[in-house]
């Protein structure tokens, strides 16, 4: 039987869908007894798929590093 | 009157790799905006801090001079990844010595989450920002995020890049970052928990 730190420890393979089917029966058997384990793999879940969404969030800086490499590229093409 | 003008669109790979070749500034600019931070993330995965600058710049020039022969087989970033781990990898080996890359940093200890039976020690209640859309919407958690995310030990940031930002499979990543595939796995789950950590305080503090 699955102890919650399994779950903690097996949760990325689990949402990843790595672990071989005897391991994922064995998972969920312990998400169907466990209510924080359920709450932790939902949180996990979100957290990842924030993680995933972040750098639709971020702009496209161009900064003078940005400027100042860019111009070395360019200059290197015409030597 | 104001006219409130829209940002020039995104240019494509293809849009960009043309522009270059054409000697276009602002593809050039554009190009190390989208990329110059992938690679460094990568580069210093693989050799560290103190070579990682060192490594991209390299890197660029090698990209531009050869951008001709850029036959498009795989998207510009998954090129420019390349070139850089390539990079680093030889300097690793001239180098001829280990980079210790994840010193210094804070693991989550098992022990603080569970007790001696393998059972959590607090009660993991629900979040009340519960989907991706809500937490990202939060400007202090957004922020929160992105900064665990920036001090992630250079092997798991790159990890993360490239499987959870990148989309990148396990076996291609194993092979840019040269490392095991069970190593992968660990420090993948490392940081998406160290990240999963800063956003459960937060929820239960706010």
């Amino acid at each position: 039987m699955l102890k919650c730190r399994d779950i903690e420890s097996m949760a990325s393979e689990y949402l990843d869908k790595n672990l071989s089917l005897r391991q994922r029966m064995a998972f969920k058997m312990h998400l169907f007894l466990c209510h924080n384990c359920r709450n932790y793999i939902r949180q996990l879940r979100t957290t990842i798929e924030s993680i995933r969404l972040m750098p639709q969030k971020q702009p496209i800086v161009i900064d003078q590093h940005v400027k100042n490499l860019a111009q070395q590229l360019k200059d290197s093409t015409q030597k | 009157m104001s006219i409130k003008a829209d940002p020039p669109p995104l240019k494509t790979e293809a849009e960009l790799i043309k522009g270059m070749l054409a000697g276009e500034s602002s593809a050039f600019e554009m190009t190390v905006a989208l990329y110059h931070n992938r690679m460094l993330t990568i580069a210093r995965a693989i050799i560290g801090e103190a070579f990682a600058e060192e490594i991209v710049q390299d890197a660029w020039l090698s990209a531009i001079r050869s951008l001709n022969e850029f036959a498009g087989r795989s998207s510009l970033q998954t090129w420019l990844i390349q070139i850089t781990a390539n990079a680093a990898k030889t300097r690793l080996r001239r180098e001829k010595r280990q980079v210790s890359l994840d010193e210094n940093w804070q693991q989550i200890e098992s022990d603080d989450l569970f007790d001696a039976s393998g059972h959590w020690r607090e009660h993991i209640s629900e979040w009340d920002l519960e989907t991706p859309e809500a937490i990202l919407a939060n400007d202090q958690l957004s922020d929160i995020i992105r900064q665990t995310f920036e001090k992630l030990p250079a092997q798991q940031q790159a990890v993360l890049t490239l499987y959870d930002l990148e989309g990148e499979t396990m076996p291609q990543i194993c092979n840019i970052l040269g490392i095991s595939a069970s190593n992968a796995r660990v420090l993948l789950h490392r940081a998406r928990s160290v990240i999963h950590q800063q956003i459960h305080q937060y929820q239960e503090n706010d």
